[in-house]
């Protein structure tokens, strides 16, 4: 839905191969700086230089969470506000530093639905300036029945008011 | 043998890194640390600092009346879990945030997340307070990474809220590693 309404995809139209759009984000002192104060994550990896390269890293870099919340991003700018994160895993295999840009990407690898969940299994990879990923990651977005219904209506009124009609899997526009 | 100790963070209270064998390492497996409550409960301003910090514009995170409208509650991203437990800078009840990874006593020095996995029964929300219990599930025998030789150490956590309710399963492999800067340098 765009325009007037929400961007998202249903359960029901997600299809299995599906390719997300890229998203890309530029990395910035202050960004990897900011996380250190927005999750209270002191390890002096990710806001003292000299530590950082005593580890033998090149310089300050981003944690973890750094890594899940714009893993989250890539896959939830794409599924909507009707979906949750209800499994994750990130595999680290490099680091990511102010000045690197991150381009993520992502494709649906299974859906199912179980135990009253509408789930849909994605994997991601994030690149920075090597082929070879610094990070690759299974994320795993359900919607509730209740999200569900909430996502119906949502469409239903989009459509009723005159709006575009969206592309069904909700594809880079 | 013959490697220097890895640095340890200069005048900085917040993590310590117990150093010992592999032996003594082994050890550990299977414990359980004292369970943890966090001190703050999730709440707005970090819902918003923390999307803010990757652009991240999912609209629930915000407009609260859309969130409480789709989820019944103003929901958080799921990154935020792990920060639940950071402690300020500074507190005057001195407070530390070691993951358990750093008090296995293993001669790495330093250490770096390798892996991160959490399942969630539901969004995390706003106002929950969360209690986390962690355990150490296996030590490696040392490995050569890219950054050094070390030892990854693998923990399992449970994070409940203040029902009792089970919120979120975590696992966790760190690296406990001794840097060796010209191997890294020549792999990067």
């Amino acid at each position: 839905v765009s325009e007037s309404g929400l961007r998202g995809v249903d359960w029901g139209e997600v299809e299995t191969g599906v390719v997300l759009p890229d998203v890309t984000l530029r990395v910035t002192y202050d960004m990897v700086a900011g996380h250190v104060a927005g999750t209270r994550d002191w390890f002096p990896g990710h806001h003292d230089p000299h530590y950082a390269r005593d580890q033998g890293q090149e310089n300050i870099y981003g944690n973890t969470m750094f890594f899940q919340g714009f893993t989250e991003r890539v896959v939830q700018q794409w599924a909507g506000p009707a979906w949750f994160v209800s499994d994750r895993t990130l595999r680290i295999a490099g680091s990511v530093y102010p000045g690197d840009t991150m381009t993520g990407s992502a494709q649906v690898a299974a859906k199912a639905q179980a135990g009253g969940l509408f789930t849909v299994d994605l994997r991601v990879e994030v690149r920075t300036r090597t082929p070879r990923p610094v990070l690759t990651a299974t994320v795993q977005l359900a919607m509730t029945s209740e999200s569900r219904a909430w996502w119906s209506r949502h469409v239903r009124e989009v459509l009723q008011s005159g709006a575009e009609p969206r592309d069904p899997q909700g594809v880079a526009r | 043998m013959g490697r220097e100790p890895a640095p340890r963070a200069s005048g900085n209270p917040w993590i310590s890194i117990v150093i010992g064998t592999y032996e003594e390492g082994l050890e550990w497996v299977g414990r359980k640390a004292e369970p943890v409550r966090s001190r703050l409960p999730v709440e707005l301003a970090m819902i918003q600092d923390f999307a803010g910090l990757v652009e991240d514009g999912n609209p629930v995170y915000w407009d609260g009346e859309l969130s409480r409208e789709i989820w019944g509650a103003q929901v958080a991203p799921a990154g935020l879990l792990r920060s639940m437990f950071c402690p300020p800078r500074w507190a005057p009840d001195p407070v530390r945030a070691e993951p358990m990874a750093a008090k296995v006593p293993l001669p790495g020095g330093t250490l770096i997340g390798a892996e991160s996995g959490q399942s969630f029964r539901r969004p995390l929300r706003s106002g929950d307070v969360l209690t986390l219990v962690e355990e150490v599930v296996a030590v490696s025998p040392e490995k050569q990474t890219r950054l050094g030789p070390g030892h990854f150490v693998e923990t399992y956590t449970t994070y409940h809220d203040d029902d009792g309710d089970l919120v979120a399963t975590g696992f966790g492999r760190l690296l406990r590693f001794t840097p060796v800067e010209a191997e890294a340098e020549a792999v990067r």
